[in-house]
């Protein structure tokens, strides 16, 4: 019992230096100077136009992305959740494809494709139909919003198809029976039943949208909190607005995440799980609906398109097309010197990551789900805290708090960089151990210690190997998440030598010559590399992919 | 059990996995030039001194990120912050590192410190305390997309004055000089070449027509070589580059006719470097023959760089005497302007958050206010447009007391509130115009 | 005299302050097939786990083999358990669970294989041993469970409901077997049912409990015929019960006793404390018409098992009987419409209210 406890104060100290201290000391000191209650920091930012600006369009963006992933995704689920057509698995799966390259990868290529001299305008010129190039990019904001739209749609249509997917589709039947027309019955028992799961999607798509590093970064547009917090990064030590603004964020986000939980708990009415066998009707106009959901799929996989297009292109100037290809950009993504040490350190620190996770997130289920002990409670709620901490906040939180020590981000980031890899994505391989926890018997235990077996060889010869294929997906999730993690990475690595995969993508997209294209190289890598696992990972939960993509 | 307790613990020592001695360097020369640049000095160091050593570098963003980075590391360890060299940037931020103290003085072998003529331009190419050396030298000018132009059937501009032309309108690409140092060293140029006044009308002219800010000077040219700006604004060695990748056919360089500044890419290391011999090796390395020739050889040419033409000027006249495919000589630049390259330091900081307020911040609004200018042609809003809320004579006044948080918050402030009153009222009574 | 085993001695249990267990004390002797017969809910799955480790007592010891295990972990008891739901390891073959508890204990590969393949020949397992328990019937999952209990050679083996998720006919068989392999194992077992029909079938002991408590000790004879209370004696088989009242002690032992369906005399050995009692008998207990003691009824249902016949009459009182009879002497006690019987004094089972 002892030995529980020590084993239970261990992890809950751990969780609460590298989670909760850096928050702590966030809000120290954003409202603390030299020891006194001040809102002096707090005057000083917002009093600054430009930043003032900066967090109207962090919402005015976050807001707009939740717009237009709602006009794709919630008439996407619909469409797969009531009609049946042939190839629908398949499509549903190709649907999340665009998930696999974030718009901080795609982004490099996209700007060859909807610059005003690039190849979307030349086509447009040559067929006639426009006299003069139009700009698309904009100031980048634009590019900001259809990128981070085409990425995050699938996650608003994994979560209403969930939605769908436990509603009781008599209730709308018997809607219909009371003479309700078809708009009626969606305003007022379809919408207000899928509203929980659409309000939930809504809230990660709106924390994604304002707390996304990569895309602005590279669409070079600096009028948003994200890239305003990553450039007081640089003079953290004499600028304390930086704070200031990560509370903000870590405001908004704590602030959606209750109202989130406590409106979903307010409004789920279904009181169990019932799985409606509904009938799929069988839809007529099997061109249109071929043809649209053929076009949006290309559409949201162009930036993957150029992504692969740039990387092989030796020129691409003034042409739709690259005039000549080359395939020398692969040739030094795997010799070129950063190139290497970037997919290096990535596998390093992902594969640590998801091994702490898996160890960390199994033991933490087990301990809820096993153990009785007091302050549990603690535990749970510690394990689910990243889920309320951008990247972004906690890496700034770390540089902040362990800048001089020996941790020091400067001197070498390692342990830091994993760390925030696996904390952040901790609550997911916890509550996917908690569930397959719940569902093992305990009897299987019981059985192996009757047999004279001690603590470790029951875990290792009988609880792992049975809950492990579900925290294998989760694991696999985990590690290309920490692959292709862009916040974090951008902010921790300083030196070279600890550059991961898209810390090195970003700096080879800001080289002169051929950087972009070695970018785009590296980003296909690490775009298949991402693919394969979530491949492996939906085979192996199916249906399930979605929590991964959910809050509370 | 244990296992996980003993893993916990163990996870610090991953941070010794990567522990190793070496030089330092914080710059914001691109990945070619690092890469070039260590390899040739590694050869060399070895072959020198019959033992290895790594070059590690960091980087922030552009010069004014690593400077911000620097002072704000200094400020908490003002003995020395684990960095050995600051490398590249122009020649500023050295002024300043000089001044606040942050730079360790070395000196160069008599007989290497001979060949490097003490001036170009006007401009000292060493300190002559010997904190910080020049290593290679820049020209600024302007990079122009050669298809886009004819496209667009645009003129090419001969000078800075040009850029400001409304034919230009939305086709300019220009970067953040709080970020970029280069960029900051045109719009000095620009004032030094036109003076207080007819400066930041060009300054304004040419923001007017910029299509919008970017973070970093790379980032613009690789704008001009999609064709999202038909011309931009650009450093010798990033338009070199983009002409080299998508040819002379198609992208082109001018330096503005007596209008532009020849200005030394400096060295300098820094207070406490934890490794100061490696480091004053380094600077020598750089003044060899074999590293300044390092830096205008093509790729692949004997004795040039093996995989990125690196297209800068080298410092050391000697190296001139080869015949090169860039026929330039920047010491045989006559039309340089006179520079005052102290002033240039000191105002550095002030005329960074000047454009910053006056232009940047509220781009949107002057772009917009801009446009009604050119649809009006009224000069009465263009006078308006050009206003600010500074006098040059104050200048000295601001950049002495800039460093007080609350002083400088107050005229940021101040600045921007007028910059947006400014470009508001513009808009209204163009509309009334109109 | 028999060697005790397994001693447990007033034993408590809550959970989350609601009672379960309730001074429970009991000893288990050396080849015993001990029963713990209950209704569900009574807490004896919850007595158990605390015997097996699985759960702690509040208070109470629990002696096995002269050591006091009661703070012992699961795992260094050497008790061995069957689940009532198996509990088989889903990742692993027939023989690898079998084999596992061997494994812990590091024997040598070929003693585990040999022990393996003796256990699989006592169950009768050899056949499936390479098949995972999914693909296996529920009776032979019983058996793997069993055999993997069994083959580490603990010293008491507990039985949890073994049968309970079985059909009727493979109930049958594995009793059979489980009885069969409690001779050949000579092993101590202590076995939860709710199903008394295994327990007499089975048992060499009984304890009967009944909310949180152990109600009744005894050999299923003694219980069967000598129960302690009414709860004990509906539990075990069927019984007929007449409320009554205790009118006059005719002599040592023979009472005279007053209920609806008439006068009764009955032996008595010892005094109930209070007047009023029931009167019961089994079945079976019955002779046809004598002079005294005599129940007259019409006949209700009759139900043929072959050896027996169960008959349920209704007398003019509105009682209901049930009567067990040799078929053949069914005409005995048959007189026109009505079935006339009477019990024998000495067969009488007088019980406390």
């Amino acid at each position: 019992m002892k030995k529980k406890y020590f084993l239970f104060v261990l992890i809950s100290f751990f969780l609460i230096y590298f989670l909760l201290y850096p928050v702590f000391h966030i809000f120290i000191q954003s409202f603390f100077q030299k020891g006194k209650f001040t809102l002096d920091v707090f005057k000083l930012t917002i009093g600054n136009y430009i930043i003032r600006k900066s967090i109207i369009n962090s919402f005015l963006l976050g807001i707009i992305v939740v717009f237009t992933t709602s006009i794709i995704g919630v008439p996407l689920a619909f469409i797969f959740d009531r009609f049946y057509f042939k190839g629908k698995t398949i499509l549903r799966i190709l649907f999340l494809l665009p998930m696999i390259a974030s718009p901080f990868v795609s982004g490099i290529g996209i700007k060859q494709v909807i610059s005003r001299f690039g190849s979307l305008n030349i086509l447009l010129l040559k067929l006639g139909i426009i006299k003069n190039p139009i700009s698309f990019l904009g100031s980048g904001f634009l590019g900001i919003i259809i990128l981070q739209t085409l990425h995050l749609y699938p996650i608003m249509f994994l979560n209403i198809s969930s939605s769908l997917n436990n509603f009781d589709i008599s209730t709308e039947e018997a809607s219909y029976n009371l003479g309700a027309s078809w708009f009626q019955t969606f305003l007022k028992i379809t919408f207000p039943l899928i509203l929980p799961g659409y309000f939930s999607a809504s809230s990660i798509i709106f924390i994604w949208s304002i707390t996304d590093l990569g895309t602005p970064l590279i669409f070079e547009y600096n009028n948003l909190i994200a890239v305003r917090i990553y450039n007081n990064i640089k003079d953290i030590n004499t600028n304390p607005t930086g704070y200031a603004l990560v509370f903000i964020v870590l405001f908004i986000t704590i602030s959606l995440f209750i109202f989130t939980k406590k409106y979903i708990e307010k409004t789920s009415y279904t009181t169990g799980r019932i799985a409606t066998l509904h009938s799929e009707k069988i839809i007529e106009r099997k061109f249109l609906l071929y043809s649209s959901l053929f076009l949006l799929l290309f559409i949201s996989l162009i930036p993957h398109i150029t992504l692969l297009l740039y990387s092989f292109s030796k020129k691409w100037f003034f042409s739709i097309l690259p005039s000549q290809y080359t395939d020398e950009y692969y040739k030094i993504v795997f010799t070129h010197r950063l190139t290497k040490t970037g997919i290096f350190n990535s596998l390093i620190y992902s594969s640590i990551s998801t091994t702490i996770d898996i160890l960390l997130g199994f033991f933490i289920g087990y301990i809820l789900v096993r153990w009785k002990i007091k302050c549990k409670g603690l535990l749970d709620i510690l394990s689910m805290i990243p889920l309320l901490i951008p990247g972004i906040v906690l890496a700034f939180g770390y540089v902040g708090l362990f800048s001089n020590t020996l941790l020091d981000p400067i001197k070498n980031p390692v342990f830091l960089i994993i760390l925030s890899y696996s904390l952040r994505r901790l609550p997911y391989i916890v509550r996917t151990t908690y569930s397959s926890l719940l569902q093992l018997n305990e009897n299987l235990e019981e059985a192996s210690y009757s047999l004279g077996a001690d603590d470790i060889t029951t875990f290792k010869r009988i609880i792992f190997p049975i809950v492990s294929p579900g925290i294998f997906a989760g694991g696999i999730l985990a590690f290309s998440f920490s692959l292709m993690e862009v916040s974090c990475s951008l902010i921790l690595a300083v030196r070279e030598k600890f550059y991961p995969i898209s810390k090195v993508i970003y700096i080879l997209s800001g080289r002169v010559t051929d950087g972009p294209n070695t970018a785009c190289a590296l980003g296909v890598f690490g775009m298949i590399i991402t693919g394969i696992c979530l491949f492996i990972s939906i085979k192996i939960f199916s249906k399930k992919i979605g929590d991964f993509f959910r809050i509370g | 059990m244990k296992i996980r307790v003993f893993l916990i613990f163990f996870l610090p020592l991953f941070n010794f996995l990567y522990s190793e001695k070496n030089l330092i360097i914080i710059s914001p020369h691109w990945e070619g030039v690092k890469i070039e640049i260590t390899r040739s000095f590694c050869e060399w160091y070895e072959k020198n001194y019959k033992e290895k050593v790594k070059v590690e570098w960091i980087d922030q963003g552009g010069t004014s990120d690593d400077l911000k980075y620097v002072e704000s590391l200094f400020k908490k360890n003002p003995n020395g912050i684990g960095i050995d060299i600051f490398f590249g940037g122009g020649l500023s931020p050295y002024l300043k590192l000089k001044e606040e103290g942050f730079l360790e003085k070395y000196k160069l072998p008599q007989n290497i410190i001979k060949k490097i003529p003490k001036l170009c331009g006007g401009i000292p190419n060493y300190d002559n305390e010997f904190y910080w050396y020049g290593v290679v030298l820049s020209t600024f000018g302007i990079l122009y997309n050669k298809m886009a132009l004819k496209f667009l059937k645009l003129p090419l501009p001969k000078t800075w004055k040009d850029l400001g032309e409304d034919y230009y309108y939305s086709y300019l690409g220009a970067a953040d000089p709080r970020h970029s140092g280069s960029m900051h060293m045109m719009y000095e140029i620009i004032l030094q070449a036109y003076g207080w006044e007819d400066g930041w009308k060009t300054i304004f002219s040419i923001a007017g027509n910029t299509k919008n800010f970017s973070l970093s000077a790379s980032e613009v040219s690789r704008q001009t070589s999609i064709g999202e700006v038909a011309l931009s604004l650009s450093i010798d060695s990033y338009a070199l580059s983009q002409i080299e990748v998508n040819g002379r056919e198609n992208m082109g360089f001018i330096l503005p006719e007596g209008q532009t500044v020849i200005n030394p890419d400096c060295i300098g290391i820094l207070k406490g470097a934890p490794n100061i011999e490696v480091a004053k090796r380094f600077i020598d390395f750089l003044f060899s023959y074999q590293a300044q020739l390092l830096w205008i050889k093509g790729k692949g040419e004997k004795g040039g760089p093996k995989e990125y033409s690196l297209n800068r000027f080298p410092i050391m006249p000697e190296i001139y005497d080869l015949e090169f495919e860039i026929d330039a000589n920047p010491y045989k630049i006559q039309n340089t302007i006179k520079y005052d390259f102290q002033l240039a330091a000191n105002r550095w900081p002030i005329l960074d958050d000047m454009i910053g307020c006056f232009i940047i911040d509220c781009h949107t609004q002057l772009k917009k206010a801009w446009s009604i200018i050119l649809k009006t042609k009224d000069e009465n809003l263009k006078k308006k447009f050009y206003e600010i809320p500074v006098d040059k004579k104050v200048q000295r006044f601001l950049w002495e007391n800039w460093k007080d948080p609350v002083f400088r918050n107050k005229y940021l402030n101040e600045w921007i509130e007028f910059s947006l009153r400014k470009f508001k009222n513009i808009i209204i009574e163009g509309k009334y115009l109109m | 005299m028999e060697r005790e085993i397994l001693r447990v001695e007033n034993i408590e249990k809550k959970f989350d302050g609601k009672e379960v267990l309730k001074n429970i004390s009991f000893t288990v002797y050396e080849n015993d097939f001990f029963f713990i017969l209950g209704p569900s809910g009574c807490g004896k799955t919850t007595f158990l786990r605390i015997i097996a480790g699985f759960t702690q007592p509040d208070r109470g010891r629990i002696i096995l083999n002269k050591k006091d295990i009661t703070n012992l972990p699961p795992n260094k008891r050497n008790i061995g358990f069957v689940f009532q739901n198996y509990a088989l390891w889903p990742h692993m073959k027939v023989k690898e669970n079998i084999a596992y508890g061997l494994k812990i204990r590091k024997y040598t590969d070929e003693f585990v294989k040999r022990k393996v393949e003796e256990m699989l020949e006592i169950t009768k397992l050899k056949e499936i041993k390479d098949l995972y328990p999914n693909q296996i019937s529920g009776g032979q999952q019983q058996r793997v469970a069993l055999a993997r209990a069994l083959i580490v050679d603990p010293l008491i083996l507990l039985l949890d409901e073994p049968l309970s998720n079985l059909d009727a006919k493979l109930r049958d068989e594995l009793r059979r077997e489980l009885k069969r392999i409690h001779k050949e194992t000579e092993k101590t077992m202590i076995y939860v049912t709710h199903d008394q029909k295994e327990a007499m079938t089975l048992s060499t002991n009984i304890a009967i409990m009944k909310d949180k408590e152990i109600i009744q000790i005894g050999s299923p004879y003694e219980i069967y015929t000598n129960p302690k209370n009414l709860f004990v004696a509906s539990f075990i088989g069927e019984i007929n019960v007449i409320k009554g009242k205790i009118v006059e002690k005719i002599k040592e032992n023979l009472v005279k006793i007053e209920t609806d369906e008439g006068y009764f005399f009955s032996d008595l050995y010892k005094i109930p404390n209070s007047k009023d009692i029931f009167l019961c008998f089994r079945p079976e207990s019955i002779t046809k018409e004598e002079r005294i003691n005599v129940i007259k009824g019409r006949l209700k249902e009759y139900e043929f098992l072959g050896e027996t016949l169960k008959l349920s009459i209704i007398t003019e009182k509105g009682n209901i009987f049930k009567l067990s009879i040799s078929p053949y002497d069914f005409e005995k006690y048959r007189r026109g419409e009505n079935i006339i019987f009477s019990v024998e004094k000495e067969k009488f089972i007088i019980l406390e209210e």
